[in-house]
């Protein structure tokens, strides 16, 4: 199955550019390369059929209109990445690093501005975002942490160098999708588990279940934490779902809780009211608090800010926590950690043009072909142009479009992902793939083992969201043999 | 519990009833056809009247044919008393309370959704009707145990057990109404024939072993009317139904709002005595109890489900 497999000068997870196993991948290949076509094929529609079964699914919002193709079938790869553990440490650390550093960066900048006094970070780029939420200035929420689930995006470059992508700080989704790949491949290829030792991944709802209740304002009793879910229609129900099922908490909707005139939140169940502590919110915070933000929000809860700012609940993540990962924030990253740390950053960024900066703007216009265009506020791959794919007239239209608003944009060189092999149309061949590993941050700081491992299905393509025709792969961080 | 999970719960369980239901008397009516003679049979139409949509029926246009009120009644999608849209709206409520319900659950269910949304439209012809009907109720019945089994005995177990029970006996009603007067409509009666039509009835509640020990072989209509009702050890019987929403109720805050209907529920199946009324009376009578049952429902969601704040 394997003959001819090429992956053209990317880092292969699997397969060295001799053709040969890397260590951890060694009994994987052996298992996919001496399967028969038929079993493979018989191992994908089994998959595809766990999926169908356990209702494993997500929803896509279409482009050009408000209507949502409900409860799209999960796409899973069969074949596993796999990443040494020794390689993964480091990584590791690396992001609780750059998660530490980031929570001390919202804490100062929504209260002594330090960093902005001291001019590493300049003013503007902060206070005129509009992810500087003014509400939030002089709080400190619960342990001074503002992002307690961060899920950060990493690439590797063609020398297999992981480097950070984007950092997610407001609602990043598909840990359960990582959970449940997991799952899928157990019950479907239970045989390859045999001569490996994995790191497992079923603690992540007890590791968030005991960050949010780290952060209860009350602490003398048994914290009541709820999962906070736009409802039916999010892209992300699924997950949300999971979440409060699996940490054993209500999921509720913004109709469900009021708050009262003393700013303490409550759910309205059966038996009356009851009072709520930590609020894991899936909602973006302009919707969060019709009183606050977008007063035509429906999926929000009235008053839940002035909750928040009175300590009578905690919100995870924080409101405003997106200052952070703003688009334009993500080249002073680096100064950041060495600011508040004190240490050089664990994790090398991708090098980024601000094209707020004239110079900066002039050379992304001169070489708009060789980069990809970033939108700083908008995720899931919307409103990206990457140069080598596109054509002439929208080259020219995107031109424009940075001219016309440079502080809305960034560039960076066009990455040649690495790749693994994967199982699609029949064959296996390279695909290109990213991972999103998950860190929580309250008492302590915690890490996936791995993440979830998103795949660019399509051939040669770069675009590994799940909404724009990418799947998955469960991700193995493979300990040596003891 | 969530009010508005509490609420879905609810309605899950009374969608999965209704299927269930419906496929219950959609066979017996089927079968019905097939025993009696040429010019005895209940009319298709029958199934309409049970669920009160003949109008809506009509304005569709259709010719009453089995094949189109077999669609309206299984695969069509849009018509809120199909098959079809009863699992789908279960599987939806269900969806949006994945939180509370147990993994199995859900997947059972889900799986359930899949299964009718795959072969619903295929069955509707005879041939393929009955392996679809029973099919569909097996695994109504392999979700209901799950239930039973692993589901926590908590407000939500109540609500699932509420909504299965309120609508068993609205149904069990209407079917018995419909099935009495479209007897006295008749114009051609033939009695000995009436009574196939009560022993389907009982088939279908699986409660004809249940009545030949109680009455003798037999069947005679107020009997089956009387033991539908009444009988206490049936799990299918209006009277079982009603001392188990009782006992759902009973541990619930609030309960002193529905405790009012529950008892006048109870005083008109002391009344209940089919032996001694007219058929119109029996149908009067029963109806009655129908709506009371109804007000049940009405008022649980006013007392339980809506907000309060």
């Amino acid at each position: 199955m394997l003959n001819g497999y090429n992956s053209k000068g990317c880092y292969d997870e699997i397969i060295t550019a001799n053709g040969e196993a890397r260590i951890e991948s060694h009994d994987l290949l052996q298992f996919f390369s001496e399967a028969s076509h038929i079993e493979l094929l018989s191992r994908a529609r089994a998959a595809e059929l766990a999926i169908r079964e356990m209702g494993v699914s997500f929803s896509v919002y279409s482009d050009d209109s408000d209507k949502v193709d409900v409860d799209r079938n999960w796409q899973l790869d069969i074949i596993p990445r796999t990443i040494g553990a020794k390689i993964w440490r480091e990584v590791e650390s690396g992001l609780i690093q750059r998660c530490k550093a980031i929570n001390l960066f919202i804490q100062d900048v929504y209260n002594d501005q330090a960093i902005l006094k001291d001019k590493v970070v300049p003013r503007d780029l902060v206070v005129k975002s509009p992810n500087y939420i003014k509400e939030c200035v002089g709080v400190t929420p619960p342990l001074g942490a503002w992002a307690h689930v961060c899920g950060t995006d990493l690439v590797r470059d063609r020398h297999g160098i992981f480097r950070v992508l984007e950092d997610n700080l407001r609602i990043p989704s598909g840990v359960s999708y990582m959970l449940e790949n997991r799952e899928i491949i157990k019950r479907v290829i239970p045989e390859i588990f045999q001569n490996y030792n994995i790191d497992p991944v079923d603690d992540y709802p007890l590791q968030l279940h005991r960050i949010l209740k780290s952060l209860s304002p009350r602490n003398n009793r048994k914290p009541v934490i709820v999962v906070l879910t736009p409802g039916i229609y999010n892209s992300a129900y699924f997950e949300h779902a999971f979440l409060a099922r699996t940490m054993g908490v209500e999921l509720v909707e913004g109709q469900d809780l009021f708050v009262t005139k003393e700013h303490e939140v409550f759910m309205r169940t059966v038996d009356g009211p009851e009072r709520v502590d930590v609020v894991y919110r899936r909602i973006d915070e302009m919707f969060l608090d019709p009183e606050v933000f977008r007063s035509d929000s429906t999926i929000g809860v009235p008053g839940l800010m002035r909750a928040w700012q009175n300590h009578q609940v905690a919100i995870a993540n924080s409101p405003g926590s997106g200052i952070a990962d703003d688009k334009a924030l993500y080249t002073f990253v680096p100064d950041i950690i060495r600011y508040y740390l004190k240490e050089d950053p664990k994790l090398p960024s991708i090098r980024t043009y601000r094209c707020s900066q004239p110079e900066e703007l002039a050379y992304v216009l001169e070489n708009i072909r060789d980069l990809v265009i970033k939108p700083v506020n908008q995720s899931g791959g919307t409103g990206l142009f990457i140069g080598p794919h596109a054509e002439e007239a929208e080259t020219v239209i995107f031109s424009k479009l940075i001219t016309s608003n440079p502080r809305h944009y960034i560039a960076q060189p066009t990455i040649k992902l690495s790749t693994s092999p994967t199982f699609v149309d029949d064959v296996i061949e390279p695909r290109h793939l990213d991972l999103r590993p998950f860190v929580l941050t309250g008492t302590d700081s915690w890490v996936t083992p791995g993440g979830l491992t998103r795949v660019a299905l399509r051939k040669g393509s770069l675009v590994v969201n799940s909404s724009k025709g990418g799947g998955s792969k469960d991700t193995w961080i493979v300990n040596e043999r003891t | 519990m969530l009010s508005r999970v509490a609420e879905r719960l609810f309605w899950t369980a009374r969608y999965l009833e209704r299927a269930e239901s419906l496929s219950r008397v959609i066979k017996t009516l089927s079968r019905l056809r097939m025993d009696v003679p040429r010019g005895t049979e209940l009319p298709w139409t029958t199934l309409l009247a049970i669920l009160g949509n003949h109008s809506e029926y009509r304005a569709s246009g259709k010719a009453a044919t089995e094949t189109n009120i077999m669609k309206f009644m299984i695969s069509e999608i849009e018509t809120p008393t199909s098959i079809l849209f009863s699992v789908n709206s279960a599987r939806e409520n269900a969806r949006t309370t994945r939180g509370v319900l147990p993994t199995e659950v859900w997947e059972c269910l889900n799986e359930l959704y899949l299964f009718c949304k795959d072969n619903a439209d295929r069955s509707v012809a005879r041939k393929n009707r009955f392996k679809f009907l029973n099919e569909l109720e097996r695994r109504c019945q392999l979700l209901n145990g799950l239930m039973m089994l692993i589901q926590r005995r908590d407000h939500g177990y109540r609500f699932i057990t509420l909504g299965h029970l309120i609508e068993r006996i609205d149904f069990t009603l209407r079917v018995i109404n419909t099935l009495s007067s479209a007897i006295t409509e008749r114009i051609e009666s033939k009695p000995a024939f009436d009574s196939l039509i009560w022993a389907s009835l009982l088939e279908s509640l699986a409660a004809r072993g249940s009545y030949r020990r109680s009455y003798g072989p037999l069947i005679e209509p107020d009997a089956a009317i009387s033991f539908l009702v009444l009988e206490p050890q049936l799990p299918r019987s209006v009277a079982f139904c009603v001392r188990n929403i009782k006992k759902a109720y009973r541990p619930m805050k609030k309960k002193a709002a529905v405790m009012p209907s529950i008892d006048m529920l109870e005083q008109l199946l002391v009344k209940f005595n089919a032996f001694d009324m007219s058929d119109a009376a029996i149908r009067e009578a029963l109806e009655q109890v129908r709506l009371t049952a109804s007000s049940i429902s009405d008022i649980s969601t006013k007392t339980w489900f809506m907000s309060e704040s």
